[in-house]
Parts: C-alpha cells; structure tokens; sequence
C-alpha cells in the first residue's frame, strides 16, 4: 500500500514538473513567435503596414504594387483606402456589401475588430486610413489588455519560475536518486544478512561435531588434531562473516555506537586476554605506565575490541618469529593503541598496508578478498574520528596504530 | 538433574539432531520443535524447565514467541539460539527478558555451560561440589578453605567473589579489569592496590607456598589466572 502511493506521489510530481515545463517551453516560444516570425519571414503573412508602404500615389490615382496584390489575392485579403472623412478613395477586391463611406463611430468600431465579420487591421496613411481586411473566419481576436506594470511582473517572474522549477527537477531528481541508492543499499544488507544467516547455521553443526570429537577422550591424537582443525577453520569463517557483517553495518551507517568512558590500557588488556585464552597467540607484552593507565577513551568498548581483535589477527597471520607487543602512546589529544610485531621488511609493509584504505575487492580469479579486517579496523576508527596508520618502529618492527580521539584528564 | 526438561526450537533438522543428542548424552530430557506452533503445542503438552529457541522460525519469530510463552509462564526460562549477531539482535533478544543470548555457530560445551548457568540461576544452585585447587578445597557453600594441614580458613565476601570469578573462569586469563568489574563494579583506575592486596591475603590463604604462587597465578602486564589441572601458564 505504501509502496502504490509513493509510486502515484513519485507520477504525479513527474507529470506537474512536465506540464510546468512544457508551459514555460510554449510561452517561450509564442513571445519568440510574436517577436521574430514577422521579422524573419516577412512573406509569411502581409502585414497592413506592409500593404501601406506599397501603396503610391501619383495625383488622384493611387496604386498597389502588382507584386503584393497577387500575394494578398492568393490569401484572400481585401483593402481599402479611406481618407479623413472616411470616404473610400481605394480599394482593391471590396466585397459589394462593404459601404463606400463609413461614420467616425463605424470605423471606431471595426478598427481593431470586424468589420461585417471580416477581420480587419488598420494604419494610419497619410491623413486617411489603411484598411487590410483578412477572409471571414479566417482569425480570432481577443482583447488582450494589462496594467503596465502587471505586464512587467509576468515577464520577470518568467526566468524565476524557469529557476524554480528546473530547482524542483533537481530536486526531484535528486530525491528519486537517493531512495533507489537506499533501495539498493537495502537489498544489499539484505542479501549478506541472509547469506550469514544461511552460512551460521550449517556451520554451527560443523563446529559443534568437531567440537564434541575434542572432548572425546577416546579419540586418537591425529584425529583430535584435525577437529581442532575443524574448530579453528569453523572460528575463522565466523569471524569473516561477522567481519562482513560489521563492515556492511559500518559503510551504511546501521550500526548504532555506544559509546562511554573507558581506560585505553584496560581494552588492550582485554584483546591481549583473548588473544591468549583463544589460542591465537602465544606469546603477549603488555606494559603500561600511570600515565598511560590514566588514559581515557570515549568509545564504543565492543567496537574497538573488535578492532584489536583484527589488528592482533593481522599480527599473527603476518608477522614474523616472536612476541607481539601492545602498548599505548599519547599523541596530543589522541592516543595510539599499537600492536607491533615482528617483521623483516617493516617499512616496506608499512608502507603497502598505508596505501590498502578501500573495501577490499574479490580477486579478478573470483576467489575472496583479502584486507577485510584491515578495513574493518579503518571503518571502526572512522566511526570514532580516529585514523589507522602504519609505520616501522625499527627496521624489523611493524606497527599498526590505532589512533583515536582521548577524553581531557 | 533436577530440572532437565529443554524444549529446543530450531527449523533446521541438523541442528536439533546435534543438539538434542548432546545435551540428551549431559542427561537432559529434550523435546525438539521445528516451528512456532509445535513450540506451542509443545509447552502445552508439559511445562519445559527451559527452552532454547531460534529466532528466524517458518511460522514467526523467536521474539515473538517468547512473548507468548512468557503471557503463560512469566518464569520460564528461555535462551535464544540464533544466527543473528548484530548488537541491536542481542539487546533486543536480551531486553526483552530471555535469559542468555548465544550466536551461531558455537560449541556445544559453551552451549550446555550457559545452559546449566541459566539453570542453576533460575531454580538455584544447590549444594556447590567443593573446588580442589591444589592440595586445598574450598568449600563454596560455607566459604572456607581447607588446607592440605587440615587447617580451615574462612573467606571474605571479596575473597569470595574474587576466587569465584577465577574459578569461573579457571585456565584462562582474567585481566585486572574484569576482576575489579567483579568486586567493585568499576574499572580498574584506583583499584589496582587493593586488588593486589586482596590477591595476596587470598594466596595466603591457598597457596602452600604464597612467595611461590601455584595455583593464582600471575599473568604480568594483563590480570591474573587461576590454574586448572592440566592447563599451564
């Protein structure tokens, strides 16, 4: 039902941004015809004044040139001539019915009318009047009269209104833009919903056998080995669709923040106990000092866990031989949450992970992108107006450093 | 088992299999439904001690649901079971009263842990079976040591709270932060000496030898561990 009314709304203002647009795009052209078309094609229609320019007079005889009285045959117009008095003193094609002599009040009266339902224009000749008179039918008038002022009114508001309404096209178009981007947005959040949705749940059935094998005294040592496996595979596909989940929630802005006070120190301390419970890594340093401890963070504490999570997954999947090190560092009003570790080329990494800030894409042989954490932990300091950088700490040591804005202490 | 009786809700046919014949092995009683309105006729037939549910279910929602079996039975325990992870999922599931919130995919022994913590929370604990930590056992139900000399030493509230908290967790890392989240419900800045202090009287009390700690261990720049057999540092 909302989706036929928003449908009706959407035609009804397309066929009003029409029918305005058509109206400005016929008066345009009706003032240009009015203005140009006698002066561009003067042989288009014989103008009274034209008739009148052709007229001479020699004496008593006065003559039309034989050139514009056929053209006025051709089309049908009759004229005459009359003088101050208002006698006829020439004519060319008068109808028998047309009087030789008018009165002052007959020609007041078909000056800029008829006359016996013949369309009539006048000019002034001389002392007398030119009369040009068109077939009966043949035109309509209408007295078109304006206050001189209102005139000028409607032809300035004309480039206004023009303004206003190409404003409300764009507008329009602009609106019609934008619900077809949030249409598509949500069908797309739609679709990876769905997709984790489906991959969870067959997954948790893998996950849980394997599981249960683990705890199965009486299994073999190789077997034990590949359900760990099994867990471990199931955890990581976990963690990517999750991954997926959060970004997608993050770049159309769906994931609400929670944000409140908490110390820096204790959300690397937390990451790094994950990190070491979960078997991710095996070894941890961790040091802090009262200045670092006092450290406050005004952030969304589930978010930027997530981050480090990401960062310390990073660590153990890039990194070389030896410990991964967490530390803090103030940097004005910020801080930076590090995770260094250890690795042979650190300013050559650094600077290839600094240049990979966009979405990861699926590799051109269709198999699955790569960077998701990384961009993850991007979106997550974003959303907090923090940045993340990378840089070596010394020749074989990489940093990443999660830099995000600190709350006055 | 006292209370055994789960009423598990899930569309998906392997997922009931796998479930119920785990917590059926942990000698549970479990009725499996596929939909919202088996669910119904379900607790209809027999009042379940707890239900596990689904949220995205053929004929409904798990939210929903809930409501219904909560409009019959304000006490019943429920724990959803879903594939949704998202925060707003969680809160909404948790908000509305269900007694935990477990996401897709998981191991069955976090499932069965959370399961029996509802449990005991819900319908009590009972008698606690003493902890052996070394050669001592701590007696939860009255809050005593008993040391491998057959000395009895009583614990503080904080005491308590604070080895009940490694005990929980025991084998794996608590950081100093969650330990004072635990006793004091605040983080750590100011705490960290009395927690320390309160780590100490505690080893005192449990440790054989308290200079050479074995059993809470230190887990230095991070929180504390409390050793599980067959789990070192």
């Amino acid at each position: 039902m909302r989706g036929a009314r928003g449908l009706l709304r959407g035609v009804w203002l397309l066929l009003v941004s029409l029918g305005l647009t058509l109206f400005l795009i016929l008066t345009a052209l009706f003032i240009m015809g009015i203005w140009n078309v006698t002066a561009e094609y003067p042989n288009w229609k014989i103008s009274v004044r034209e008739m009148a320019d052709e007229l001479s007079v020699e004496g008593d005889t006065i003559t039309l040139s034989p050139a514009l009285a056929e053209r006025m045959r051709q089309q049908g117009n009759w004229a005459m001539l009359l003088d101050d008095d208002g006698n006829v003193i020439w004519s060319q094609d008068k109808p028998a019915d047309i009087p030789d002599r008018f009165t002052a009040g007959q020609i007041a009266g078909f000056t800029h009318w008829f006359l016996q339902d013949y369309p009539i224009n006048v000019w002034v000749y001389g002392d007398g009047l030119a009369v040009l008179a068109w077939p009966k039918g043949s035109e309509v008038k209408y007295n078109a009269s304006f206050a001189a002022r209102y005139f000028d009114f409607l032809l300035r508001s004309v480039p206004v209104l023009f303004l206003v309404i190409c404003c409300a096209l764009l507008l329009y178009a602009r609106r019609s833009f934008r619900k077809e981007q949030a249409r598509r947005d949500a069908a797309r959040a739609r679709w990876i919903d769905g997709v984790s949705h489906d991959i969870r749940t067959p997954l948790s059935v893998i996950m849980g056998y394997a599981g249960a094998w683990i705890s199965d005294p009486g299994l073999p040592g190789q077997r034990r080995t590949e359900a760990v496996q099994m867990v471990n595979a199931c955890t990581s596909v976990k963690t990517l669709v999750s991954d997926l989940n959060l970004t997608m929630r993050l770049d159309y802005e769906m994931q609400p923040h929670r944000r409140e006070k908490m110390p820096a120190a204790a959300l690397l301390r937390a990451a790094a106990a994950e990190a070491l419970n979960n078997g991710l890594l095996e070894e941890i340093e961790l040091e802090t000092t009262p200045e670092q401890e006092a450290i406050i963070l005004n952030v969304d504490g589930a978010l930027v866990h997530r981050a480090l999570m990401n960062l310390l997954q990073n660590a153990k999947r890039h990194g070389g031989q030896g410990a991964v090190r967490l530390s803090l560092r103030r940097v004005g009003r910020r801080c930076a949450l590090q995770v260094c570790n250890p690795c042979a080329e650190a300013d050559a990494c650094a600077k290839r992970l600094s240049r990979t800030t966009t979405a990861p894409a699926i590799a051109p042989d269709g198999s699955a992108a790569h960077g998701t954490g990384l961009y993850l932990v991007r979106q997550v300091a974003r959303a907090h107006g923090g940045k993340l950088i990378f840089r070596a700490d010394k020749p074989d040591s990489l940093c990443a450093e999660l830099v995000l804005p600190c709350v006055k202490t | 088992m006292q209370h055994n009786k789960i009423l598990l809700v899930d569309d998906e046919a392997a997922l009931r299999e796998m479930v119920g014949g785990h917590l059926r092995g942990q000698g549970y009683a479990v009725t499996a439904a596929a939909s919202c309105a088996e669910a119904r006729r379900a607790c209809d037939a027999g009042r379940p001690d707890a239900v596990i549910l689904d949220i995205m279910l053929p004929d409904g929602d798990g939210f929903s649901l809930l409501g219904q079996l909560r409009q019959a039975d304000p006490a019943l325990p429920v724990l959803f079971l879903s594939a949704r992870d998202e925060d707003s999922a969680r809160l909404h599931g948790l908000g509305l009263g269900a007694d935990d919130y477990i996401t897709k995919p998981f191991l069955l022994q976090e499932l069965s842990l959370r399961l029996a913590a509802v449990l005991r929370r819900v319908y009590g604990a009972g008698p606690q079976p003493p902890a052996a930590l070394g050669g001592t056992v701590v007696d939860w139900d009255s809050a005593t040591i008993r040391r491998p000399d057959g000395r009895v030493e009583s614990l503080t509230a904080k005491e308590y709270a604070l080895l009940k908290k490694l005990w929980d967790n025991k084998g794996r890392i608590v950081t100093t932060d969650a330990l004072c989240r635990a006793l004091w419900d605040g983080a750590l800045v100011g705490y960290e000496n009395t927690l320390m202090v309160h780590i100490r009287r505690l080893r005192s009390k449990l440790e054989v030898d308290p200079s050479h700690p074995a059993v809470i261990l230190t887990v230095r720049g991070l929180g504390y561990k409390l050793a599980a057999p067959g789990v070192g540092l």
